[in-house]
């Protein structure tokens, strides 16, 4: 019983935003703590121009990165769908919390389709697309996620790594949620982010 | 006004906690299909996909599903799986091998972590989705789920298509798809 009352409580202090500090995040923290600050790619607007885009949060705010690729019909919707429930949710601590999201299918992924894509779920989200695959390749190990195709049946199978990525303003790859997470978590997890931050 | 009836009722029905859909259907050969929806797309998208439940009171199979060609042009069963060892080329798999065991002399959230950061990939249901009697089978996001391919226009909220779904031994089944922001 006081544990239920114990739960509604906590209910009721994360529906009314004041974050409950003893909490564990859902996301894990690893240990040691990557550091993305200096890994850079090109942030790319529909008509092809770009500019270096270092992984590093605004003041105060939190970075979101995603590797995905826009045919993926299933992981990466759902992930994009539950940043942008988060996002909202958080109201104007919303504005802190900015979208990057990778691409990792540039044959298919042109800059007007990504920015189109990723900004259909995040307004103002930045659409990185690396057509140098070196890059790319090391600015995945730096966040520790995978990627690639492989020939099945001579079919083209793309796969990656559906975590989402919080970095701070120090670039720190401070959490990490696995695919799955629910929106009302990773908002959760904001919230204490965006309090610390 | 239909359409925009139908969302504003289903809106109502998700608001209030109800899990099933509009369009969920009772069976009459023993086949029940509940909670259909299909997730919204962009305009850049060119695929979707449809998620449902689907309880047969005797062992079938879900042979195929298919939808009108002024929605997509093919609709395939697929399964999002986690890339394991097998999966992968040889190189990665040695790669993957030695970091898990790099992770196991760590501490547990490590290992953890290397667990969950397994590449996802997707792949066709061969030969059909098999429906053990009387057992729900879910599809749902990361899971199963009926890949749309070539869409022919953008999924937005608060519309809805048809789906037809054939079965090894039921007989084919239309239901009505609902293009849901979230799932219910």
């Amino acid at each position: 019983m006081t544990r239920s009352i114990a739960a509604l409580l906590a209910l009721l202090v994360v529906a009314t935003a004041c974050g409950g500090k003893a909490e564990p995040f859902v996301g894990y923290a690893r240990n040691p703590t990557p550091n993305v600050a200096d890994v850079a790619l090109p942030a790319v607007e529909a008509d092809g121009s770009e500019t270096e885009f270092a992984f590093r949060a605004q003041d105060d705010g939190i970075l979101l990165v995603y590797f995905g690729y826009i045919s993926c019909p299933d992981v990466c919707p759902t992930t994009l769908a539950d940043v942008r429930r988060a996002v909202g949710a958080l109201g104007d601590a919303g504005e802190r919390t900015d979208l990057a999201m990778i691409t990792i299918d540039t044959e298919v992924d042109t800059p007007e389709i990504l920015t189109g894509y990723v900004r259909s779920f995040i307004p103002d989200a930045v659409a990185v697309r690396s057509v140098d695959d070196d890059r790319l390749r090391a600015a995945a190990d730096a966040f520790g996620a995978d990627y690639g195709k492989e020939e099945v049946d001579g079919e083209a199978k793309v796969f990656h790594t559906g975590s989402l990525y919080a970095v701070d303003p120090i670039g720190d790859l401070v959490l990490t949620w696995p695919f799955g997470t629910s929106s009302d978590d990773i908002r959760g997890d904001l919230e204490r982010l965006l309090e610390e931050a | 006004m239909t359409v925009t009836l139908a969302g504003l009722a289903a809106m109502a029905l998700v608001a209030a906690g109800c899990g099933d859909t509009v369009d969920a259907t009772a069976a009459g050969d023993g086949i029940e299909i509940t909670g259909v929806w299909a997730r919204t797309s962009p305009a850049q998208a060119s695929n979707g996909a449809t998620y449902l439940q689907i309880t047969s009171e005797s062992a079938d199979r879900l042979v195929s599903a298919s939808v009108s060609s002024d929605v997509a042009a093919v609709v395939e069963i697929h399964e999002t799986v986690a890339m394991d060892d097998s999966a992968m080329d040889d190189d990665e798999a040695m790669e993957d091998d030695a970091m898990e065991d790099d992770a196991m002399e760590d501490d547990a959230m490590e290992d953890d972590a290397m667990e969950d950061e397994h590449a996802m990939t997707m792949r066709e249901v061969a030969g059909g989705l098999v429906l053990p009697a009387g057992e729900t089978i879910t599809l749902e996001p990361g899971g199963l789920h009926l890949m749309m391919l070539d869409l022919v226009s953008p999924l937005v909220p608060d519309t809805s298509f048809e789906l037809e779904l054939t079965f090894e031994v039921g007989e084919p089944r239309t239901v009505t798809v609902e293009v849901l922001e979230d799932a219910p």
